[in-house]
């Protein structure tokens, strides 16, 4: 029932879609990469504004952590003059400037005189407030979906004239994915996992980007059928539905996990089947998504490694 | 001194409106609080059958073996009877010290949070979370101690501003907690901001909830509620003296100031260890002693037990419903406590005031 082309996710990815089959009509009869030909760019954005470009830009403020590690692993990490200060993608030369995607400051921003800022997330009005400053923004809410992270990838190749590396990257990418895909092939039903995201047992239901993930890999979700997309458990739902995978993305130890009061007879604990597994990996949608995807999959099925 | 507070008390008594004076109050409050354990105790997200909850609960008090499914046992032993009485405990907790914080202050809008208990200990559990120290959550957690230490830090620091030459009017007294709360909200936000990975397990903490409740949590609690709850009930007789004009209370021979003092401190003392366990929970300090003086009247010595009594019969009821009613999920419980507790205490102020007219 969370199958990963959901429609709600289908709604969103449309204007995305139909925004890079623009891209690429146009960018189409374009020299390949590092032509001086110009590419005129066309994007539909979040809020249903349209961006054109003259050309790639060439200084770029990312606030959008998934965003900076897709253009660095395209290799137009030297198009970024300043990316969020959460962004922790291996950066070649060096660190960048930080700016901070929490709480915007479009002063900052503008000070590096940026021909492109991207956001995903509209805090604080910034992006009327850059627009306002003639400051070309690019407003795309992040990827819901390894397919809509896929799609990024595309649009930010096209955007920063490096199509064909990041053709390349997806294709790696998809790769890796369909290998995870056929070492789930012949699993009918996974273990039933709990997916801990805070301390006080926060998780993800399946329509989330870390949920999809399980669905891909057929776990069973013991937060299924809660009310809300991130819903806090309470501690006897989630000892009684036991699950037999727990994976911890709130920095909690595995060995904490058994020390719980009433959690020493759940299965997981039980048999010692505890990850812990960084969160960036796995909630941002970026290239690294992949190597969570990997991890929830050793996590959930390790004999099959 | 006794009899003369006495004397006052009674005469303070005539002279005031004593809507429905009903003697068995404590054990009918007693009896529904018992009820309330009951029910707490026997409903949950997880499906268990009454007998096998009260086969576990009997088994563990008597030490028999009553052949209950190991489930069962983990879920109502080591996760659903303590979250209960730990509701209770700091339900009651709540009550009985915004019960007092209303009485020294004479301010009906006091309660337990009003001299930055609340805010002090976020601000230092925020710092804790912040620079990354370890939160044990089985055995003794580090967390509700730093919680501790920040409340009474930031009781202390209130009031020892507002003394002036030995002694801090309400008013001065107010002022200081406003402005030493707004500090600790402000520190709060401020390391919310600047370190936005831990701010959904700040927020989560600010919301307050009792969904990671252990045996060792009411341990924690038990003895400054125990110890809390003796003192400001044997001051019941003074706290009704405090009501009257400061000067007369003087002349009955209160020492107003250092009674103050010892409520202020008790109270407080009691509500951080509340609020370094469960976050900060609100609505009950501030209605339950009013709903309670709505039912029985404003004297104290019926009060602070009732409003003890209620307070948890009150938190253990809404806690129910936050960890039942979007089963599995929960919400939390302080939605709960304003939504349900709001419109019940409009109801009894509606009734109260046809009452009066």
């Amino acid at each position: 029932m969370l199958r990963l082309n959901e429609r709600p996710f289908r709604k969103r990815l449309l204007p995305l879609l139909a925004a890079l089959l623009l891209v690429s009509a146009c960018s189409a009869g374009a020299a390949e990469e590092g032509a001086a030909t110009p590419v005129a760019i066309s994007i539909s954005q979040s809020d249903g504004r349209l961006l054109e470009l003259a050309a790639p830009p060439e200084r770029i403020v990312s606030l959008a952590s998934h965003a900076t590690e897709i253009i660095c692993a395209i290799g137009a990490g030297d198009r970024l003059v300043a990316v969020d200060r959460h962004a922790n993608c291996p950066l070649e030369g060096g660190s960048k400037p930080a700016v901070d995607s929490f709480q915007p400051s479009i002063e900052a921003i503008v000070a590096f005189e940026p021909d492109l800022v991207y956001v995903f997330s509209d805090q604080g009005g910034v992006v009327e407030g850059l627009r306002q400053t003639g400051t070309p923004v690019l407003y795309l809410k992040s990827p819901a979906t390894l397919a809509g992270v896929f799609e990024n990838i595309a649009l930010l190749g096209e955007v920063t004239d490096r199509a064909p590396a990041a053709r390349a990257l997806i294709a790696a990418l998809e790769e890796r994915r369909d290998a995870v895909r056929l070492r789930v092939e012949d699993v009918a039903q996974g273990p039933r996992f709990f997916h801990e995201i805070s301390p006080d047992y926060y998780t993800v239901r399946g329509d989330t980007f870390a949920g999809g993930l399980y669905t891909l890999l057929k776990g069973e979700n013991v937060a299924a059928g809660s009310a809300s997309t991130y819903p806090q458990l309470s501690a006897e739902a989630i000892v009684e539905r036991d699950p037999e995978v727990i994976i911890l993305v709130d920095g909690v130890e595995a060995a904490a996990v058994g020390e719980r009061p009433g959690w020493g007879g759940v299965s997981a604990v039980r048999d010692g089947r505890i990850c812990e597994v960084d969160p960036d990996l796995v909630s941002r949608p970026g290239p690294r998504i992949i190597d969570g995807l990997e991890a929830l999959a050793d996590c959930l099925y390790p004999e099959a490694g | 001194m006794a009899e003369i507070a006495d004397t006052v008390t009674a005469a303070g008594e005539r002279s005031l409106p004593r809507p429905g004076f009903r003697p068995a109050a404590v054990p009918l409050a007693a009896a529904l609080l018992l009820a309330c354990v009951v029910l707490g105790t026997s409903v949950g997200p997880a499906a268990i059958a009454p007998d096998e909850v009260l086969r576990v609960v009997l088994g563990h008090v008597l030490g028999l073996d009553l052949a209950v499914g190991p489930v069962a046992d983990s879920i109502v032993w080591q996760i659903r009877l303590p979250r209960v009485l730990l509701a209770g405990l700091v339900g009651g907790t709540l009550a009985f010290s915004g019960a007092a914080y209303q009485g020294v202050f004479r301010n009906p809008l006091a309660d337990p949070y009003l001299l930055g208990v609340a805010s002090g200990a976020g601000f230092a559990e925020t710092a804790a979370i912040v620079a990354g120290l370890p939160l044990v959550f089985a055995g003794f957690s580090l967390l509700s101690l730093v919680g501790f230490a920040g409340a009474v830090a930031s009781v202390l620091l209130a009031y020892s501003i507002a003394r002036v030459a030995g002694r801090a009017s309400s008013t001065t007294l107010i002022l200081a907690g406003v402005a030493v709360s707004a500090i600790n909200v402000a520190g709060i936000s401020y390391l919310m901001i600047v370190s936005n990975e831990n701010s959904l397990e700040i927020l989560n903490w600010l919301l307050g909830g009792l969904n990671s409740s252990a045996w060792s949590d009411l341990r924690f609690i038990l003895p400054y509620s125990l110890a809390a709850g003796l003192i400001i009930s044997l001051h019941g007789r003074l706290l009704n003296v405090l009501q009257l004009p400061e000067l007369e209370a003087r002349q009955v021979g209160v020492d107003v100031e250092r009674t103050r003092v010892v409520l202020l401190l008790a109270a407080s003392l009691a509500a951080a260890a509340a609020v370094a366990v469960t976050g900060v929970i609100g609505f009950v300090g501030l209605i339950v002693p009013h709903a309670v003086r709505l039912l029985v009247g404003p004297d104290y010595r019926r009060l602070l037990p009732l409003s003890a009594l209620g307070g948890a019969s009150f938190l253990i009821v809404a806690d129910l419903i936050a960890r039942t009613v979007v089963s599995p999920g929960e919400v939390p419980v302080g939605v709960v406590t304003a939504f349900v507790g709001g419109p019940f205490f409009l109801y009894l102020l509606r009734r109260r005031r046809r009452l009066t007219i």
